[in-house]
């Protein structure tokens, strides 16, 4: 999770239910996530649903914003990006069992920046997180 | 209990004037009962709908994500999200 105990910062949590590019969730999702980084709060994120697959490598939209790139940018600037294990999956992400070191489920085509996790990671962030904001419908 | 409704994307669809729907009278009538109603002016624009076609008493609010961040994480109790 976003380490804000040392500090006092507040903490915006945020799930994200649809996919890149269908609809604008994940687009409105990346800014206000980015706008929150520079004001200073931190911002965790969980994908879910068809939301996973905004952690997809190598997305090369032709017009639209693009959303992997934004991801990278934003656990970058210290976001603290998470997936659901059993969607990703569902939808063909996970390579093998869960690896301790690395705290995460391996993944080939999942972005590094985005950990593939239980869905207990959102239940953290449920409590974790001062508010919650939800992008999308599953 | 204040309200503030942030309108982004496809929602600020619902901040076009002379709506005859029941969204265009429930609009007008949470402005009359003070819900404060802010829509992104980038996303009306995208959408072909200049500030004169924007239902009266609906703010259009430029860089929206600041102001519903800023909301968000310092004013309000709850959030809701659609």
């Amino acid at each position: 999770m976003v380490d804000a105990e040392s500090n006092n910062q507040k903490i915006l949590s945020m799930m994200l239910f649809t996919g890149p590019y269908g609809s604008q969730d994940a687009d409105h999702m990346c800014r206000i996530a980015e706008k929150a980084l520079d004001k200073g709060y931190g911002v965790q994120i969980f994908l879910y649903g068809d939301g996973v697959h905004a952690q997809l490598k190598g997305q090369a939209p032709k017009i639209f914003f693009n959303i992997g790139e934004a991801m990278q940018k934003l656990v970058k600037k210290g976001a603290v990006i998470k997936s659901c294990v059993r969607c990703s999956k569902a939808r063909g992400y996970v390579d093998g069992e869960f690896d301790e070191g690395q705290d995460r489920y391996p993944s080939d085509k999942a972005l590094d920046e985005v950990k593939i996790y239980s869905l207990y990671g959102f239940i953290d962030m449920i409590k974790s997180g001062d508010k919650l904001i939800t992008f999308g419908s599953s | 209990m204040d309200v503030t409704v942030y309108m982004l994307g496809d929602g600020v669809l619902c901040a076009k004037k002379g709506q005859k729907g029941y969204v265009g009278r429930n609009m007008k009538t949470a402005l009359e009962k003070g819900v404060k109603i802010k829509a992104s002016s980038k996303d009306l624009l995208a959408r072909a709908i200049p500030p004169e076609y924007v239902e009266p008493g609906v703010e259009v609010t430029d860089d929206i994500e600041d102001k519903f961040v800023e909301d968000v994480m310092e004013n309000a109790d709850r959030v809701i999200s659609w």
